[in-house]
């Protein structure tokens, strides 16, 4: 039995989307496989899990549940890798200035939701096992949210948005600010994100010197 | 408790691109300040609307004044230097005083309500200040808390969190908790962070 409402499928959806959309339009300097690929490849993923659960989150297979972590940590890896590339072209690069500020941009908004991405996937045990009682119960418990120590009167589990929300702090902030990361996976990760975050817009500033004259 | 009046004065330091909106928001707060001249005890639905609409109004006059010193922060050179610097502090500070007096009006229904309504009568909480949490802290914190004082939060902590929230990017003593109230944080770290990449990105150039 569900204690809570489980979630909607549609924000994750909408921003899961968008992020594939930035894909679409990286130019040609930074990208390593034509720019269709990885949308391609990630809208097919997409599918079955949509199919599975259409609107709100409440069946999961082992099938759906791997191909959901899949999905966030693979995400995550291919944005790593441009990451590198549009840090290799920041440092010494030849493109012009206004792409590689609007790369740079994209690639860190993409950071972004990936990272809210496997935050989601992976906080005690998924979004479906923690809005659903008796399903992985003894699952890590990786982040702390204010309301969570607040002595609520009714439960309150927290949904995409919030974990969106603390990795879009985390990467302008570089530091954990209202929910705390409890396990060691998850400070490796957030600490990772920071880093990236820091070193973007470091890089950035420093580069715009020519960038933007 | 109550708020004093001076609170929604800063709301007409508005950069001088958008006479109009000064006008109508000079228009606006002349009722909102007959209700309540000195201490915020009165509310008609109405007044309601009305300081809301206002402070809604005065943000999306801001964000369009923001984007248009986004876009000429980017595009080169046409701008002299100090121009564009004050340009962009006024957008800066304004979005602080706005974004302060919209937190200001919306978390537990508003000064109103959180001045003359019971504890437990108060809407859900948008926020979580500090003193909220503090009655089982040490006596010389706790005596100050939420519990002990019936303490609320008045438009300086407002103001306060608003102004970190701009320069730090991120929650720092006050919590969000709702999800209106995450986007409204979110919305305006964001673009504290892309004003000041931005202008340290032109000033190295300018200043330099």
């Amino acid at each position: 039995m569900a204690t809570h409402r489980t979630e909607h499928r549609f924000p994750v959806l909408l921003i899961t989307l968008g992020a594939l959309v930035i894909y679409l339009f990286l130019p040609n300097e930074v990208t390593f496989l034509p720019s269709w690929v990885i949308p391609a490849i990630g809208a097919v993923v997409l599918v079955p899990l949509v199919v599975s659960n259409p609107r709100r989150l409440n069946r999961e297979t082992a099938l759906t549940r791997w191909l959901g972590i899949g999905f966030a940590v693979g995400l995550a890896a291919v944005n790593q890798v441009y990451i590198v590339l549009i840090i290799g072209e920041l440092v010494n690069g030849v493109a012009t200035g206004p792409a590689i500020l609007l790369t740079a941009f994209g690639v860190w908004g993409t950071n972004v939701v990936a990272f809210s991405l496997v935050y989601w996937e992976l906080d005690r045990g998924g979004p479906i096992a923690r809005r659903i009682d008796g399903m992985r119960d003894d699952a890590r418990q990786d982040f702390r949210f204010p309301q969570q120590d607040d002595h609520p009167t009714r439960p309150w589990t927290p949904e995409f948005f919030d974990y969106a929300y603390f990795s879009l702090s985390n990467m302008m902030a570089f530091s954990p600010t209202d929910v705390m990361p409890l396990s060691r996976p998850a400070k490796a990760l957030m600490a990772y994100q920071a880093l990236t975050g820091f070193v973007l817009l470091a890089l950035v500033i420093s580069r715009a010197v020519n960038i933007l004259t | 408790m109550a708020l004093a009046l001076y609170a929604l004065l800063p709301s007409s330091f508005f950069p001088p691109l958008r006479y109009g909106v000064v006008a109508l928001g000079v228009l606006l707060l002349i009722p909102v300040l007959a209700v309540n001249p000195l201490r915020m005890h009165r509310q008609t639905r109405w007044s309601r609307a009305l300081s809301v609409g206002q402070t809604v109004l005065l943000l999306v006059a801001n964000q369009i004044a923001l984007i248009q010193l986004i876009v000429q922060l980017v595009s080169p050179g046409k701008d002299d230097g100090p121009t564009l610097l004050l340009a962009a502090l006024q957008v800066w500070v304004t979005n602080v005083i706005v974004f302060a007096l919209l937190y200001w009006e919306i978390d537990r229904g508003g000064a109103v309500s959180r001045a003359t309504r019971a504890r437990d009568d108060l809407p859900p909480a948008d926020f979580r200040f500090p003193q909220d949490e503090d009655h089982d802290a040490v006596e010389e914190v706790a005596i100050r808390s939420s519990h002990r004082l019936n303490w609320t939060a008045g438009f300086i902590d407002y103001l306060y969190f608003s102004l970190s929230n701009s320069m730090a990017f991120s929650p720092a003593d006050t919590m969000p908790l709702s999800h209106r109230a995450k986007i409204l944080m979110g919305l305006q770290s964001f673009a504290g962070f892309v004003i000041l990449a931005l202008v340290i990105a032109r000033a190295v150039s300018l200043l330099g």
